[in-house]
């Protein structure tokens, strides 16, 4: 299901949650949040896909889910990257950096 | 490790569904609430931010079930939504949903309770008894000088020793004999069926006791066994309430006390499917009824059955028992030594025949698979019928990429259910309706199951789940390739061509079913006319309001006077209890008979002095009676007279005789005066003849008249003990039989048992097989004509459905709605006149197989079809009615914009 207004790459959103999680474990809106100040606003996160993606990761073992109260005293589930998510992130980041390199080449060809 | 953790993950979110979705909701109100906070400190208002934030989450439901096919929970999920919107739709149409479980359940009912018996009578035969299609009851056919051919399962106890000693047909066999015997004493006395049967019944069936042990091959030595007695599992409870310290104790059958030494396992009838209360020695018959010494080695008579198991190929067997049979032979009857030996199922009768049970009840299988098969094509049509009707949805879906698959599957689910519920219902039905199916058709089985057991579950959930699937599976394949993409693109003519084939197919089915109510209702017809024909025919004497109390007296002190004595002191007892019998309020008169209709046959040879040369002049029927009962029963005397009061004991010998009698000694010659000689009474004396009588039928309602004589009651002393009292009453004769009984409770000397039935209900034995034919055949007619008539509904509501394009049209073109109604009208009465056609000449081929069950009717009976075809009509007409009616609202403007 593509997002409504197209404002992340296809494709890219789970490698965006996990660098997220990596930074700290957060909620789901929390997420949408934090994608939204990295980026400066230039990305804005569709709820519609945010949870499915963290499902997806849940069923990947790329993170786990806990339960915690927030500062405003709210329960909330938050996610935690795993080990295994970690490697993932890693992974997914050498392949867009390689990816995005080639694309920057090619746009660049004149 | 984390592919373990994202495994773990989905197992326990299937395992807790409820939480994951309660966990679920809580993120998206968490969500929600945080995003319009954030709107709120952006200057929105509290509601509007509120909104906004909803708003911005979207489709929450939809998110819920992406996060789920996330989850992998999806599958499970789709399941349980499709079976709730397979009840949504199946709600929404509750004229087709009731329609089609009602179809279904009554005809997975009907196969349910038939298979029950089924399965019993002739899959699984009695219980308790291992691999019943080895074994064999023993017959023996015999020629007579008259050139017919007799065959009988009663067998002498020698035949049993013979074909276990000298044959190596058998690995084991055993001989048994159903009897009744007496418990208690007096007018409560009980009779208990019972069976003496040889040791070897126990080894042969392969029965294990439920207490104590059977008894051995030596205490039952002929010709006088041991006192011993293995007690029945229902006998053991109900009158020792199951005690477990019965082995030992005595047990008093008849007059006679036998030791309990083990009690047989629940259900245990033997080979028989009767029940039976206890199992005893097959020498303690002999040493109880006559204690003749020869009777192990007599090959006179025969009062026993012989079953074996085979031990080699049925007509070696058969053979070698033969050959055995005719060297061994010893007794009187030339036309026994060629008689010949066979071996046939153990659920034959007597007579060597299938009994008429089993064949009603294979039938009436046959009929509800058949009936099965009908619902079946039924249900289809409804489904086919609403498919069509629902087309332009289907096609929405098709068109919004359903995928075929899915289309069936929805399709198939609806059958499915649809069979399940009916499945489910039809148990229902069965339970009560097995139950009267058993108890109608075969009341002496001992059924130790359920109508429903597991047998018969398993078979219902088989034939359920296949009927669902292919019921569903049909229409869903017609449906979804081509038809429907087709019907969209080409507006709503489909499933024309292509559904010639299929409409044929269905609408011969429908005609076969049809023509098959017919015969079943024109069935039950016959055999209930037979039951009016009954209830008109002339017997000779009144039933209704005659009673009959078989009494026995405590036997006779032998020590007293010898045998005159004993019998004028029975005699004693019968009149003093005939005064009593007088005086109760609603008795009109009373009478004491020997040999009386229902009662008992007494044939005696006779001498007719100057007519000894006719055939006939062999024997009567000999019946003795007491002053006043020609009155009493209802006989009428057509010449000369009664006996008078005085008649019998001293005086000179007279007799009363009946018409056939007359006609064949006396042909136009008047019989009165005449004389005829009873030998053996009063010394081979001349009996006068004072009365002709009219004929009576005797013991059987088909039978030809044969000649009888009535003797004054006492005039020949061999006719008195075992007589019964006759009893004319009113019409309330269950007061009556509450004071008769107390009189008899009161007696002195006490009786030792006493029975008081109507000759209604001494005859009622016979008229059972009518009985059951009217009823089984008019069940089964009424259920296969209510199937039949939602069959013709569904097929012409299919017809409504496929045709609503071209009846719009029509109608926008001017025809009127009588028109149409003929048209559509004309299509169901059509199918219904071709299964009247079809059922009537059915009916006419078995009207001769039919035949031999009917009393006295003739079986083409054209005012009974005729009857019969009338009331089909009517019920298709009925049945075609409404959908033909609403095919006449088809609204043009409709139809034609909805191109």
């Amino acid at each position: 299901m593509p997002a409504e207004r197209s404002s992340i790459v296809p494709g890219t959103l789970e490698m965006l949650v996990l660098k997220t999680l990596s930074l700290e474990p957060m909620h789901g809106w929390g997420i949408g949040e934090r994608i939204q100040q990295l980026s400066r606003d230039v990305f804005t996160v569709n709820q519609g896909t945010l949870y499915p993606t963290l499902e997806r990761l849940l069923r990947a073992g790329m993170i786990t889910p806990e339960w915690r109260t927030t500062e405003n005293n709210r329960r909330a589930r938050y996610y935690r990257i795993t080990r295994s998510g970690l490697k993932r992130l890693e992974s997914e980041r050498a392949e867009w950096a390689r990816s995005s390199g080639a694309i920057d080449l090619i746009m660049q060809a004149n | 490790m984390s592919r373990w953790d994202g495994l773990w993950y989905t197992l326990r979110s299937l395992a807790r569904r409820d939480e994951a979705d309660r966990e679920m909701a809580d993120e998206i109100s968490f969500h929600v609430d945080r995003q319009a906070r954030k709107h709120e400190t952006q200057g929105l208002s509290r509601g509007e931010a509120r909104r906004q934030a909803l708003r911005e989450f979207g489709g929450r439901t939809r998110w819920r079930e992406e996060a789920r096919n996330a989850r992998g929970s999806g599958a499970l999920d789709a399941v349980e939504q499709d079976v709730r919107q397979t009840l949504r739709g199946l709600r929404r149409d509750p004229a087709f949903a009731v329609m089609a479980i009602a179809t279904l359940a009554v005809a997975v009912g009907a196969n349910a309770a038939m298979f029950g018996i089924i399965d019993r009578l002739l899959l699984r035969g009695p219980a308790h008894v291992s691999a019943p299609d080895q074994l064999a009851r023993l017959y023996v056919t015999q020629t007579l000088p008259n050139s017919r051919a007799v065959t009988s399962g009663w067998q002498p106890y020698v035949l049993y020793t013979s074909a276990r000693d000298k044959t190596s047909a058998f690995s084991a066999v055993a001989s048994y004999a159903p009897a009744r015997l007496r418990i208690g004493v007096g007018v409560d006395a009980r009779f208990v069926p019972v069976t003496y049967a040889t040791p070897d019944l126990f080894t042969l069936t392969g029965v294990r006791p439920a207490l104590g042990r059977f008894y051995t091959a030596d205490e039952d030595r002929p010709p006088i066994g041991q006192q011993v007695v293995v007690i029945g599992y229902r006998f053991w409870q109900r009158e020792y309430g199951g005690d477990t310290a019965i082995i030992g104790k005595s047990v008093r059958l008849g007059d006679r006390e036998f030791r309990v030494v083990g009690v047989a396992p629940r259900g245990f009838t033997g080979v028989e499917l009767a029940p039976v209360d206890a199992w005893l020695p097959m020498s303690a018959r002999a040493s109880g009824i006559d204690a003749q010494s020869n009777w192990a080695t007599d090959w006179r008579g025969g009062t026993a059955s012989i079953v074996g198991r085979l031990a080699v190929a049925r007509p070696v067997a058969e053979a070698q028992l033969t050959a055995m049979f005719r060297r061994a032979y010893s007794g009187p009857l030339a036309s026994m030594r060629k008689a010949s030996v066979s071996l046939r199922p153990i659920a034959y009768n007597m007579e060597g025949a299938e009994p008429p049970e089993i064949g009603v009840a294979r039938l009436l299988a046959g009929v509800a698979l058949v009936m099965l098969l009908v619902a079946a094509a039924n249900t289809t049509n409804l489904i086919l019928a609403r498919a069509i009707r629902r087309r332009r949805e289907l096609s929405v879906r098709v068109a919004l990429g359903a995928g075929r698959w899915r289309l069936v599957r929805l399709m198939v689910l609806e059958s499915v259910m649809i069979a399940l519920l009916g499945g489910l219902l039809g148990i229902v039905l069965a339970r009560s309706g097995g139950a009267i199916i058993r108890s109608t058709l075969l009341p002496d089985v001992a059924w130790s199951e359920m109508p429903i057991d597991g047998r018969v579950l398993l078979w219902t959930a088989i034939a359920t789940l296949v009927v669902g699937v292919v019921v569903g599976l049909v229409p869903a394949l017609r449906v979804s390739g081509g038809d429907v993409a087709s019907s969209l693109r080409a507006g709503r003519t489909g499933g024309g061509s292509a559904g010639n084939s299929h409409g044929v197919t269905r609408t011969s089915l429908q005609i076969v079913q049809l023509a098959l109510s017919l015969v079943l209702l024109f069935t039950a017809g016959l055999f209930v006319r037979s039951l009016r024909d009954i209830r008109q025919l002339d017997l000779g004497y009144d039933r209704g309001e005659v009673l009959a109390v078989d009494v026995e007296f405590p036997r006779p002190d032998s020590a007293g006077g010898g045998a005159n004595a004993a019998t004028l002191a029975a005699q004693g007892r019968y009149r003093d209890l005939q005064t009593r019998f007088e005086h109760v309020p609603g008795v009109s008169s009373t009478s004491i008979a020997y040999g009386s209709p229902l009662s008992s046959v007494e044939i005696l040879r006779i001498r007719v002095p100057g007519r000894d040369s006719l055939p006939q002049a062999k024997g009567a029927i000999v019946t003795a009676v007491s002053p006043g009962y020609f009155a009493t029963v209802g006989t009428r005397i057509v010449r000369g007279r009664a006996f008078d009061a005085g008649e019998g004991t001293g005086t000179e010998p007279v007799v009363i005789i009946n018409q056939a009698m007359a006609d064949a000694f006396w042909p136009g010659a008047e019989p009165v005066g005449r004389c005829v000689v009873v030998l053996g009474m009063r010394g081979d004396a001349c009996a006068r003849v004072v009365g002709v009588a009219r004929d009576v039928h005797h013991m059987s309602l088909k039978e030809p008249a044969l000649p009888q004589c009535y003797l004054p009651w006492g005039q020949d002393p061999r006719l008195v003990d075992g007589s019964v009292l006759l009893v004319r009453v009113g019409d309330d004769s269950k007061h009556v039989v509450a004071a008769l009984t107390a009189v008899l409770r009161a007696a002195v000397p006490g009786v030792r048992s006493a029975e008081i039935k109507t000759y209604e209900e001494l005859l009622d034995p016979q008229v059972r097989p009518w009985r059951v034919g009217a009823t089984l055949f008019g069940l089964f007619g009424v259920i296969v004509v209510a199937v039949a008539a939602i069959g013709l509904f569904s097929i012409v509501s299919y017809l409504v459905a496929q045709r609503t394009h071209e009846l719009g049209v029509r109608i926008a073109l001017g025809a009127r709605r009588g028109q149409v109604l003929r048209l559509i009208l004309g299509r169901g009465l059509r199918a219904a006149i071709a299964g009247a056609v079809l059922g009537s000449a059915a009916a006419m081929a078995i009207a001769p197989r039919v035949q031999p069950l009917l009393f006295d009717n003739r079986a083409r009976d054209p005012l009974l079809l005729a009857a019969v075809a009338t009331v089909l009509l009517v019920v298709a007409t009925a049945a075609s009615l409404w959908p033909s009616w609403r095919a006449t609202r088809v609204d043009p403007v409709l139809v034609l914009r909805a191109d």
